[in-house]
């Protein structure tokens, strides 16, 4: 399970690295009371790390036990973030703030329920240890869900004209791009069985490492950009209103006709 | 084998779509200006005429069977094509709004802030008569209500009013 190549351990020892630097960022940037969900799962993830690695250099058993034994919690926290992604993108939007929430949970449930379904229909048999299908099978299950809630939300917030914020755009997109990987990687390594091990524990570590970086870059290059480009300007507000008010009166004449 | 197929044709939908939007935002972080001018003009009494339910009454009592439902049709696909005109223009305002409620003005970012909540349950509305109106046009003998979008219209209409005046006095 724990391979040796310089890459594994590159791409392992990055990880607490991208996540202290993330959590840094975070507190630097004040945004720990606006994400405290995501905080945790940063700060969880680098004390798995931790965990993980006093196990590695116990024993394989205690190191297989600590990986697996972490999932759940993984993806009960994923799910949270998700939902304060939700929570904090349609926030500012009084008219519809309920509607985030109700979108998220309509989401789960259906999403829930076609993972369970799929999980039923293709259970991964090409396992030795059938304990083991079946982590694999509920790791991908878990990753298509959290997968699919961002669909959802990245098509929300298109088809709502909602606006992100850099850091919120982000961790979406980060995430989306962890998840998703986690997905392909899950349905490779439980089609092809145990042959693909060294590829599955490389993809996963790639995996995590982008998803990371493109947090840490969000976090890093708050864009106050997008503040000073479309901060308006008196002599914009009035062209537009000018265009405005043409198009106004021209709806109102059409409806006195 | 079908399942596990479809379960990596999403993971890269996902893939792709994190790229798209990543792709259009940079764009729009890009583009200084936001044309008020691509609002387009609304036919308010096109769209009137045809969501009447007297004129419906009218066609349907003074044509066949079969031509009512090919000409009820044809109301829907023009309804359709005014309701997305719509989307379009909410989808310019809420720009234009978004970026006034970032400003430095208070009343002026207090006033966009107004108009957001109503442009956005405008947009809303728009999206819900967009799935009804799918629905009628594979069942044209359905009557469907779409007063409620035009009131709402009408109310974002007024409130936009409402905020050229706030801004200009």
């Amino acid at each position: 399970m724990v391979s040796d190549t310089l890459l594994q351990h590159v791409l392992w020892w990055l990880c607490p690295v991208l996540q202290l630097a993330i959590a840094i960022a975070m507190l630097r940037r004040g945004l720990l009371r606006q994400l405290p969900l995501f905080f945790v799962y940063v700060v969880a993830h680098l004390c798995q790390f931790v965990v993980a690695y006093v196990a590695y250099r116990l024993s394989y058993t205690a190191y297989y036990y600590a990986y697996w034994t972490w999932l759940p919690f993984d993806a009960l926290t994923t799910l949270l973030v998700i939902e304060e992604l939700f929570r904090t993108v349609f926030a500012p939007y009084q008219a519809i703030r309920d509607l985030g929430v109700a979108i998220f949970r309509i989401a789960t449930l259906t999403l829930c329920g076609i993972a369970i379904y799929s999980a039923y229909i293709a259970p991964g048999s090409n396992e030795q240890s059938q304990m083991v299908a079946g982590l694999i099978v509920a790791d991908r299950s878990a990753s298509f869900v959290e997968g699919g809630l961002l669909i959802v939300l990245f098509v929300s917030c298109a088809l709502l004209g909602l606006e992100w914020k850099s850091y919120q755009f982000g961790i979406a997109s980060g995430m989306g791009v962890l998840v998703a990987m986690g997905v392909i990687d899950s349905c490779v390594r439980s089609h092809l069985g145990k042959s693909t091990d060294s590829w599955f524990w490389l993809a996963q570590g790639v995996a995590f490492n982008a998803g990371m970086a493109v947090w840490l870059y969000y976090f890093v290059s708050v864009r106050t950009a997008l503040h000073v480009n479309s901060e308006v300007r008196v002599e914009r507000v009035y062209e537009w209103n000018c265009a405005l008010e043409e198009i106004l009166r021209g709806n109102s004449s059409g409806v006195n006709h | 084998m079908a399942i596990l197929l479809a379960l990596i044709i999403s993971a890269a939908f996902l893939i792709v779509l994190v790229a798209y939007v990543t792709r259009s935002r940079s764009i729009g972080l890009r583009q200084h200006a936001i044309q008020v001018q691509e609002i387009e003009r609304y036919p308010i009494v096109a769209f009137q005429n045809l969501v009447n339910g007297r004129e419906r009454g009218y066609l349907e009592s003074h044509l066949s069977r079969h031509d009512f439902l090919r000409c009820q049709r044809k109301r829907t696909l023009a309804l359709i094509s005014y309701v997305y005109l719509l989307l379009g223009n909410t989808r310019v305002i809420l720009r234009c709004v978004h970026a006034a409620a970032q400003s430095a003005d208070p009343v002026l970012a207090h006033s966009a802030r107004s108009l957001l909540d109503v442009a956005l349950q405008t947009r809303l509305n728009a999206m819900k008569a967009l799935a009804v109106l799918s629905i009628a046009l594979v069942f044209p003998s359905i009557d469907c209500d779409l007063q409620k979008i035009m009131a709402d219209y009408r109310a974002t209409y007024d409130r936009s009013v409402g905020l050229s005046a706030a801004i200009l006095q």
